[in-house]
């Protein structure tokens, strides 16, 4: 946490029409960090990591890697951040070789059929990463649902970008795949990449993250290590529920257990 | 290509027909084959490859396997401009403001239709957009050509409706030609960010593909291409929707690399047709947009039948 | 007025005052005008006793304007006016435009309305049933079709003089053609739009003969009217097309068969005879125009 941050935003605001969904966002993140995205449905944790990425709109400034966001072009700021969205949209059956491949589009290897060295290898590491070497020939739309998870994983870990944005990507999985996918992102992290997850399990957020961001109806209201950022007082008043919380493994265990 | 060549009201031998192509048979064959055959044959080549061009461009666009020009009323919507342009009067059919008028109609038309149907469009939503375009793009061609002061309007409304080869020169090609070969870099230099699409769009644009700027160029790709296509053939269609289904199985799902292959079957199933219909006995020329919308039409519907749910559910 | 016109013997001096009253109407734009000069003519024509007459074919509109009086005519059909196919369609604007529908004609209550044989098959039964004399003009398709037609429409507009002086307009303009004669028998194609060739049955064809030419659709295979392929006609390759219009400019693709390149390179200007459409797109008394036009380009490509 003293190391220089490498994306920092501040006064972010969106609106969409006459409606702020974000307003007046500030925060700071270095390198090597996973940070949990936390908040009620329509708190605007999409909106703010699509913000952040530079995928829509905003008012407030960006920096990233020392440049203003704004300064960069679009596939400057696609080899900057790695942004996987919810519900890993495929929609050719296309080889899961192929998909991966695309993560290199940013680094001009936008012809998956003939990648450089370098491509090719950026490829190979991410689908060791997670696991999806085997699957390489075999159309994703035929693909299981964890096992297409963790390809739309590797598509993003392929760009092998400082930043990773990742927006509920276990949703929808089984909690083994969970944990597979968050233990890979904790990897990512832990060899120097900033990966930010939006995610609704708490006990995933305070388990894996280094840092948790509370947002509550566009506001920032907490941030910091999940022990504190995620205090019971907190999690009370914006999810309004009450938590059972443990340590185990000297590892903070956050459990929803009863409306508030 | 060949045969297109030696297949025609008078017969030739295949060995006449090339002699004549390269110069030699006499005067009336030169004729026959250089000037009445050989643009019609390359039309054909043109014409149905920048329809399966477009059909797998729009596919890629929109990932979305019942796209084509056709079923959006491009065709439709061109072949509108191209006869408001001849109503209007003084105008020679064979000079530029024809296809420049078919291309900003056909521009219009796909424009309109996917800022009707939004970023997230349904199939639904876009196949009944489409129809309603093609509709009122059809009837205005109707009532246009009725207005002006032209007695044969039924038969040219045939034309221009249903699409024809027959008899084009080599002004023809010259006048569609340019506006095809542009179309057609335009949605070329464009492949590799359909097959980033496929990702959706939001994925596409972290990975640095303009989404909207991608669409433009496609449209106007699809503008062109089909503009220039229909000034000179009329609407021919379904073309742009079987070529890339016809590719499929040999080439993949990739809508990057789907493309070109799908120009060769556009241009392969257009030239078959156009020969069917001068080897099919009748009494009077039938129109080769007849026979494309013959094998399109149960095609479509087949195509249905297997995107059922997808139609059913209301989300592509 | 109309009241001193009925009283004065008419038939001496209608003829004269028509031509006036013409004059007249195509100096002056006024309505009330044309409508109260029409009104006299109505009322003329009843005193003379002679069959108000109304068109609803572009060729039977030629032979009325050319025999009627024009008191006479009670309306012509919409194409009339068409420059390019109607002959007389500078004095068509003079008269009625009718839609060509029923419903006009119902009320405007002509003693005869002349038609075609083939064209608006349902107005001319509802006509009939409603007890309108409709008579029905065949396609003429040989000079002697086309005297027949002249002397029918004098008889059934009271003029037979007028119809004899058309016939023998028309008996001299073949004696005209005749004199000058093609050298050759030459092959000639009557080329129209979208390949359209007239067949042995047709004036066109009838023309031709008498200046001493044979009509090249025989030898495409076809003896009638009908359509030929581009292809064809190039492989028969007859001596001259005779087409209607000489322009360079295509105003629909139909058209720009005409101009196809194939065509153009056996076909420059030297080998084409232009007579416009309006001359032979009926049989009545411009085919005289056309028989000599005929003439005229024959002399001109030098045949």
């Amino acid at each position: 946490m003293s190391e220089a941050a490498i994306l920092t935003a501040s006064s972010l605001s969106v609106s969409l029409g006459k409606r702020v969904v974000l307003s007046e966002v500030s925060l700071a993140l270095p390198r090597g960090c996973l940070a949990a995205l936390v908040g009620p449905n329509g708190a605007g944790k999409t909106t703010l990591l699509r913000a952040l990425a530079g995928l829509l709109p905003s008012e407030g400034t960006i920096e990233v890697c020392g440049d203003a966001l704004s300064s960069l072009t679009l596939r400057e700021r696609a080899r900057r951040f790695a942004y996987l969205p919810q519900g890993h949209q495929m929609h050719w059956p296309l080889p899961a070789r192929d998909i991966v491949a695309l993560g290199r589009y940013p680094h001009g290897a936008v012809d998956p059929a003939r990648l450089t060295g370098t491509d090719a290898a950026a490829v190979v590491r991410a689908m060791q990463a997670t696991d999806v070497t085997g699957l390489g020939d075999r159309p994703v739309t035929e693909l299981s649902g964890g096992e297409r998870g963790r390809v739309a994983l590797a598509r993003v870990l392929a760009v092998e970008a400082p930043i990773l944005l990742a927006d509920e990507p276990t949703a929808a999985l089984d909690p083994r795949y969970q944990i597979e996918v968050m233990t890979r992102l904790r990897t990512a992290a832990d060899t120097g990449t900033l990966v930010i997850v939006v995610t609704h399990d708490l006990g995933l957020a305070a388990r894996f993250a280094d840092i948790a961001l509370v947002l509550s109806e566009g506001r920032l209201v907490s941030q910091g290590p999940p022990a504190t950022a995620l205090s019971e007082t907190i999690i009370e008043n914006i999810f309004r529920v009450r938590t059972y919380r443990a340590d185990y493994q000297r590892e903070t265990v956050i459990v929803p257990w009863s409306e508030a | 290509m060949l045969a297109s060549l030696g297949i025609g009201p008078v017969k030739l031998s295949p060995v006449a027909v090339l002699d004549a192509l390269f110069g030699g048979g006499s005067e009336v064959q030169r004729i026959i084959v250089q000037d009445i055959r050989l643009p019609r044959a390359i039309l054909g080549l043109a014409i149905g490859a920048i329809l399966g061009l477009s059909g797998a461009a729009l596919q890629g666009l929109l990932r979305n396997p019942l796209a084509s020009p056709s079923l959006f009323g491009a065709p439709q919507a061109a072949a509108f401009g191209a006869v408001l342009v001849i109503a209007l009067g003084g105008i020679d059919v064979r000079s530029f403001a024809l296809p420049v008028a078919a291309i900003v109609a056909a521009f219009a038309s796909v424009f309109v239709l996917l800022a009707i149907a939004g970023r997230n469009a349904s199939l639904l939503i876009l196949i009944l957009a489409g129809l309603a375009i093609s509709s009122l793009a059809g009837a205005a061609t109707s009532l246009t050509m009725n207005l002006s002061r032209n007695p044969f309007a039924a038969l040219e409304i045939a034309f221009w409706l249903l699409g024809s080869l027959e008899d084009r020169s080599f002004r023809h090609v010259m006048l569609a030609l340019p506006f095809i070969i542009a179309g057609a870099a335009i949605l070329m230099s464009r492949r590799h960010a359909f097959r980033a699409l496929s990702l959706g769009e939001e994925s596409a644009q972290s990975l640095g593909v303009d989404v909207g700027r991608l669409r433009l160029w496609a449209i106007l790709g699809v503008a062109l291409g089909v503009g220039g296509a229909v000034a000179v053939a009329g609407a021919i269609g379904f073309i742009g929707l079987v070529a890339p289904h016809l590719m499929r199985p040999l080439i993949g799902y990739d809508p990057a690399r789907l493309m070109v292959p799908s120009a060769l079957a556009g241009a392969a199933l257009l030239l078959a047709a156009d020969i069917a219909v001068r080897l099919i006995p009748s009494t009077s020329d039938i129109k080769v947009g007849v026979l494309t919308a013959l094998i399109g039409v149960p095609f479509f519907l087949y195509l249905i039948v297997r995107e059922r749910r997808a139609l059913g559910g209301g989300i592509a | 007025m109309v009241g001193s016109v009925i009283a004065m013997p008419p038939v001496a001096w209608s003829h004269r005052l028509c031509k006036a009253i013409r004059a007249c109407i195509r100096r002056s734009n006024g309505v009330f005008v044309v409508a109260f000069l029409i009104l006299t003519f109505a009322a003329q024509a009843q005193a003379a006793g002679l069959p108000r007459v109304a068109s609803i074919n572009v060729c039977t509109d030629q032979l009325l304007m050319t025999l009627a009086d024009p008191a006479q005519i009670v309306g012509l059909s919409p194409y009339a006016r068409d420059a390019v196919r109607s002959w007389a369609a500078a004095e068509a604007r003079t008269y009625r435009r009718l839609s060509g529908e029923a419903e006009d004609l119902l009320m405007l209550k002509p003693d005869v309305v002349v038609a075609g044989l083939y064209m608006k098959r349902a107005t001319r039964q509802l006509l009939k049933r409603q007890g309108m004399r409709v008579a029905e003009f065949d396609i003429a398709r040989s000079i002697d079709d086309v005297k027949e037609q002249i002397r029918r429409m004098g008889d059934l507009v009271g003029h037979p003089d007028r119809a004899e002086t058309q016939v023998a307009r028309l008996d001299a303009a073949i004696v005209r053609a005749k004199q000058a004669v093609a050298r050759k028998p030459y092959r000639v194609l009557a080329l129209s739009r979208r390949g359209w060739v007239s067949g042995d049955d047709s004036i066109t064809s009838a023309l031709l003969s008498i200046t001493g030419l044979s009509n090249a659709a025989a030898s495409l295979g076809s003896h009638s009217s009908g359509f030929a392929t581009l292809e064809a006609i190039v492989a028969d390759r007859p001596d001259f097309i005779l087409i209607s219009d000489g322009r360079d400019v295509a105003d629909d693709e139909g058209s720009a068969l005409l101009l196809h390149p194939a065509l153009e390179k056996l076909y420059p200007p030297s080998r084409r005879l232009i007579i416009p459409e309006d001359l032979t797109v009926c049989g009545g008394p411009m085919l005289s125009d056309a028989l000599d036009r005929l003439v005229a380009e024959l002399k001109r490509v030098g045949g």
